[in-house]
């Protein structure tokens, strides 16, 4: 890939727009998304106009259900509550959704979006830095699209409005910022189907969202010390490409996840325990797994709660059995020098 | 019966081998014949044959290192024969074994369990070791609490721990004197159980640019190196050739490159110089076998050729046989011929070994004029030539510019004393300051 | 809206078709034979089949738990059969066996459902929204039980639906009972109607026990939402005659409910009034009345007997292929 960089805002804005004319039963739906506060819809309204593009106020469990209603009935509803934190209150509706086909007997489908903003690095605190990836992994018939750069953001997200199921799709907020190429090709990319985005030998390393820059950065920084690292990007937890980390890691013996959801039950233990279950004998280090340590602070005391480059550098030189090597990596805004 | 796939010694001295890449997959089927497996050997490469049809067991995964006349995989005559092999299998670790001859390494395997007396292995150690039919109880491990890691298992094969399965004795080639220096090493390996794991090395504060790994051909050439600085007594002698008429007759030759159907380097001309000197002065064309210096009838001149476009990725020394009885435009072809080999990987068992006499020509690589060659075992001579350059010397009282050749000769000093060295020197001067008759009638022709 | 007789006829038999399959239910659990819990209606069903008979087709329904749906199902025209194979986990079912009792018949007209109290009012805005976008003047009949009135769901959709005029009525059945609970330990307001004015919403209280009242309040509800006017919200004053789930003990917070089996039954009962009343108005005999319950109890029997033979789900691949369409 290569040419001209795009930015995640115009590529979102521009996938929302084209799949909006593609599809006249694409409903766009949330709290402040006439005006657009994120920036992903500007110019949805004026385009759209009411009938298509629905401004709720702050219902979050009430947009989700209502979404729901409408999907039954043949739209196409893409529903945003501006921040996955905001989700919670929905909760009740998102297990509905998942489980209202199979225990209906499949007499209807709901294809519906849950499109919205997730993760930190950014100072905003507690309640504003949630990457809730495992509590949709943990309601069935949710599909969960989790994607780490500007090109992947696309076409999953073409995938998303197009899928007849309930899709979460989580962006994650610090790749707002991000410019990146684009391919040639922008058909959709289809779920299930991880992306190994840097190749390597000595060992796997499987990161979602954000985390797959900081990994590509502390692999980029490895490779000069003749350690090669694999990073793998499952692009969707529901469904999980589990069978190109298994041929991974029988390739390097060793694997490491990376995610910034709280760890305890974290998506980094159910990938590392189907790792055990696939492929056990080819492993020749125990699996490590990195995680958010759960309640995020503000401002820049959120480097305390979050994976950090030094961190991930460091769980792979002990697993490869290497020196340790210092990584001068970024990872997020840094507000104050404390 | 299933046949056995063995590991075949290849060359004097080759005692381990790498499986480079197993030809079929585990399951797959082979017929007689066909290539089962490619191995590395020291600075070989081999593809061997599959001694029969049917379905290949793996024993040795690819990438290990096995010593020569190991069993490392099965040929089943079919299926039912296969499916035995699989699930019965070489009962690898059954601890009953210990028949087995030797060193069993009992103080290793202290170290791999706790107080209990459990082990620790990590699954891939177990697998690797199952399928190479090694015994864990044989291994130390240098993981955390003593677990057994791959390293231990690759390791452990390398150095031929006795293992349960039937046939997979792991003798050590009988080589000549130099393989002597191998065992003491070896045995003194086995009889210290190994203490602590094997950590990263200490950088001592400093940092690390990068690394390569030492294995493959890179460790061989090392190994092989200090093997000979250990065995013999190397002197060298050092000097200067008028190479004035060798660049005469080059140009010469050169001008009949389509008619000779060679084109005719300086390399070639000193190559068969070496010949002819060696045949004048016989007594450096020898080795030290046991109690007697065996002086070799046949002249087999081994040339050193560099790998890589800019030669130094490696050594290779192929040999050029009864070199004394090869015109020089033999010698042209032969020499271009085993270069070429030597490059593409493709040398044989037969083109490396039976060597008597090194010659090494650096000088086109680099600015050096001498050196102390090392020799290459069991010769007792190695002659390595290095950058011709433009200098004064001194003729008919004049001080004239010329061509000059600088030489390094090594001589194994318990073969060859220094008197005999000079021998061979005052031919080899002579074959390059005053060419052969035979040189002057291609000039001529 | 004036009735003919063949409707108010129809009204009594939808009564009594409610009435027979939940008197079936009952006897079915306390004998042991009913793999499955049930919630008896029994003198309820005024409410549900007033407020269902005559909608179009099109319109959409949200039943509640009380009676698995029943007097919402049957008017609409769902077969008994596919109720009781449901309640069996047989392939027959409306729902493939898969949820039991929810009543969810998507090509009669009931979308989807969930046993969440309150949540179904949000997927009933959703179907509402819909039906407004689609412009073809369909509407949404959400039913409710009184406690859904203390949650927050409840308040957000009612909202929801006023401030997008969504095409909507929601039926309260106020039968003062929340499962042991008496609803006056915790709702402010008795008279549930009255949260809708808050809101903003038209709110209007009916006796649940009269068919015909019920049925007029629903119609001018539907008919406003019909024309764009927005939501209205009824509440249906109704009584639970039985407990709150079969073969669990009828209390009121610690104490045992204090009922009048007998005048409910005499007096309260929408079956034995609105027969009494159609006789009295010469629209229907009592031979008739003992028809149409024999028909029933036929239909109910042989229904029994083919969910006896049908297949049940076979294994859990079954239902996990129906996680996901396609």
């Amino acid at each position: 890939m290569s040419g001209k960089k795009y930015t995640m805002l115009e590529v979102v804005n521009a996938t929302l727009k084209e799949e909006m004319r593609r599809d006249d039963k694409v409903i766009y739906m949330g709290e402040c998304i006439a005006g657009s506060a994120v920036g992903w819809a500007s110019g949805v309204y004026e385009e759209f106009g009411a009938n298509r593009v629905i401004e709720t106020g702050l219902v979050e469990n009430t947009m989700v259900a209502a979404g729901i209603g409408m999907a039954e009935r043949g739209y196409r509803p893409i529903i945003d509550p501006m921040m996955a934190d905001f989700l919670t209150p929905a909760y009740a509706a998102m297990t509905v959704a998942g489980r209202n086909r199979l225990m209906h007997g499949g007499k209807m489908q709901i294809p519906m979006v849950i499109f919205t903003t997730m993760g930190g690095y950014l100072g905003l605190g507690p309640e504003h830095s949630g990457t809730p990836e495992t509590m949709v992994m943990h309601m069935p018939g949710l599909k969960l699209a989790v994607p780490s750069c500007v090109n992947d953001a696309r076409g999953l997200l073409k995938s998303a409005i197009r899928d007849n199921n309930p899709v979460v799709y989580f962006l994650h907020r610090r790749l707002i910022g991000d410019k990146g190429f684009l391919s040639e090709d922008d058909s959709p990319i289809p779920f299930g189907v991880a992306d190994i985005k840097r190749e390597g030998t000595d060992i796997t390393v499987v990161a979602t969202g954000f985390q797959v820059s900081l990994c590509l950065s502390v692999a980029e920084k490895l490779a000069p010390h003749g350690i090669s690292v694999e990073v793998i990007d499952p692009r969707t937890l529901v469904p999980l490409d589990i069978d190109t980390v298994i041929k991974s890691v029988k390739k390097t013996n060793r694997a490491l996840v990376v995610d910034e959801d709280f760890i305890t039950c974290g998506p980094g233990a159910e990938i590392a325990m189907q790792i055990m279950e696939h492929a056990f004998d080819w492993l020749d280090e125990p699996i490590k797994r990195i995680g958010g340590k759960g309640v995020v602070p503000a401002t820049s005391a959120d480097r305390f709660a979050l994976p950090q480059p030094q961190e991930i550098a460091d769980a792979i030189t002990s697993l490869v059995g290497a020196e340790r090597v210092s990584v001068d990596i970024a990872s997020g805004a840094r507000l104050f020098n404390y | 019966m299933a046949e056995q796939v063995i590991i075949p010694k290849l060359g004097m001295f080759s005692s381990a081998v790498t499986l480079t890449e197993w030809k079929v997959a585990e399951g797959g089927r082979i017929e007689a014949g066909e290539t089962v497996l490619d191995i590395e050997a020291e600075k070989t490469t081999f593809e061997m044959p599959a001694p029969a049809s049917g379905i290949l067991h793996i024993l040795a995964p690819q990438g290990a290192e096995m010593d020569v006349n190991t069993v490392v995989g099965l040929i089943a005559a079919s299926q039912e024969e296969y499916d035995s092999l699989c699930g019965g299998g070489a009962p690898a670790s059954s601890p009953a074994a210990p028949a087995a001859p030797a060193a069993a390494a009992p103080g290793m395997a202290s170290v791999s369990h706790d107080e209990g007396g459990r082990r620790f292995s990590t699954p891939l150690a177990r697998r690797l070791a199952r399928e190479a039919g090694i015994d864990l109880a044989g291994v130390a491990g240098s993981g955390p609490n003593g677990r057994i890691q791959k390293r231990d298992v690759e390791r452990a094969s390398r150095q031929g721990t006795p293992a349960a399965a039937a046939p997979a004795a792991s003798a050590r080639a009988p080589a000549a004197v130099p393989a002597a220096a191998a065992s003491p090493v070896a045995a003194a390996a086995r009889a210290q159980p190994q203490a602590a794991p094997a950590s990263a090395p200490s950088t001592n504060g400093r940092a690390i640019r990068g690394t390569i790994p030492y294995k493959g051909m890179r460790r061989s050439i090392g190994e092989n190196m200090m093997r000979s600085l250990a065995v013999n007594a190397p002197n060298t002698m050092m000097g200067e050739f008028d190479f004035s008429a060798m660049v005469r007759a080059r140009e010469l030759l050169v001008a009949r490159a389509e008619r000779l159907a060679a084109r005719i380097t300086y390399s070639d001309l000193v190559l068969h110089a070496a010949a002819q000197a060696l045949r004048a002065a016989p007594l450096i064309n020898s080795s030290l076998v046991g109690d007697e210096i065996v002086i070799w009838d046949d002249i087999n001149i081994g040339m050193a050729v560099g790998l890589g476009p800019n030669g130094d990725e490696g050594l290779l020394v192929p040999v050029i046989r009864n070199a004394d009885r090869l015109s020089l435009v033999e010698i042209s072809r032969k020499a271009k011929e085993l270069a070429d080999k030597a490059r593409a990987g493709k040398l044989t068992g037969q083109d490396m070994g039976g060597g008597t006499f090194t010659v090494s020509n650096f000088g086109s690589l680099g600015v050096s004029s001498f050196s102390t060659p090392i020799i290459n075992p069991p010769e007792a001579g190695i002659v390595a030539i290095g950058r011709m350059a433009k200098k004064p010397i001194v003729r008919n009282d004049g001080i004239v510019i010329a061509p000059v050749l600088p030489y390094s000769l090594t001589h194994d000093h318990r073969i060859v004393d220094g008197a005999a060295a000079e021998h061979f020197l005052h031919a080899f001067k002579k074959s390059i300051e005053s060419p052969s008759p035979e040189v002057a009638e291609l000039i001529l022709a | 809206m004036k009735l003919t007789n063949d409707q108010k006829r129809l009204l009594l038999d939808n009564l009594i078709r409610v009435r027979e399959v939940d008197q079936w239910f009952v006897d079915a659990l306390l004998s042991g034979k009913l793999p499955l819990f049930y919630h008896s209606t029994q003198i309820q069903e005024a409410v549900g089949v007033g407020g269902c008979t005559f909608l179009e087709e099109g319109d959409s329904v949200y039943a509640t738990h009380r009676g698995h749906g029943i007097s919402k199902l049957i008017p609409r025209g769902v077969s008994i059969e596919s109720i009781i194979a449901e309640h069996y986990g047989k392939l027959t079912g409306y729902c493939g066996g898969a949820s039991g009792w929810h009543p969810c018949v998507p090509d009669k007209g009931f979308p989807m459902y969930t046993a969440l109290i309150s949540e179904n009012l949000g997927l009933a805005c959703g179907t509402a929204m819909a039906h407004k976008l689609d412009g073809k003047g369909r509407v949404v009949v959400s039913f409710e039980g009184d406690s859904s009135a203390a949650k927050a769901e409840f308040h957000e959709a009612i909202n929801f639906a006023g401030a997008n005029k969504l095409p909507m009525v929601i039926i309260i059945e106020n039968n003062g009972m929340a499962q042991i609970t008496p609803i006056e330990t915790f709702l402010v307001n008795k008279d549930i109607a009255n949260y809708a004015k808050g809101i903003g919403i038209p709110g209007v209280i009916v006796d649940g026990q009269d068919v015909i009242a019920v049925m007029e309040a629903v119609q001018e509800a539907v008919e406003r939402a019909r024309n764009g006017g927005g939501p209205t919200m009824i509440e249906a004053k109704t009584i639970r005659l039985r407990a709150h789930a079969e073969g669990v003990e009828d209390v009121s917070l610690n104490a045992p409910r204090v009922t009048d089996h007998e005048a409910w039954l005499r007096d309260k009962d929408p079956v034995k009034t609105f027969s009494a009343q159609l006789i009295a108005e010469g629209v229907v005999t009592q031979a008739e009345i003992g028809r149409m319950q024999q028909d029933v109890r036929e239909e109910i029997a042989q229904a029994y007997e083919a969910v006896q033979a049908a297949p049940g789900i076979p294994d859990y691949a079954h239902l996990q292929n129906l996680l996901f369409a396609d």
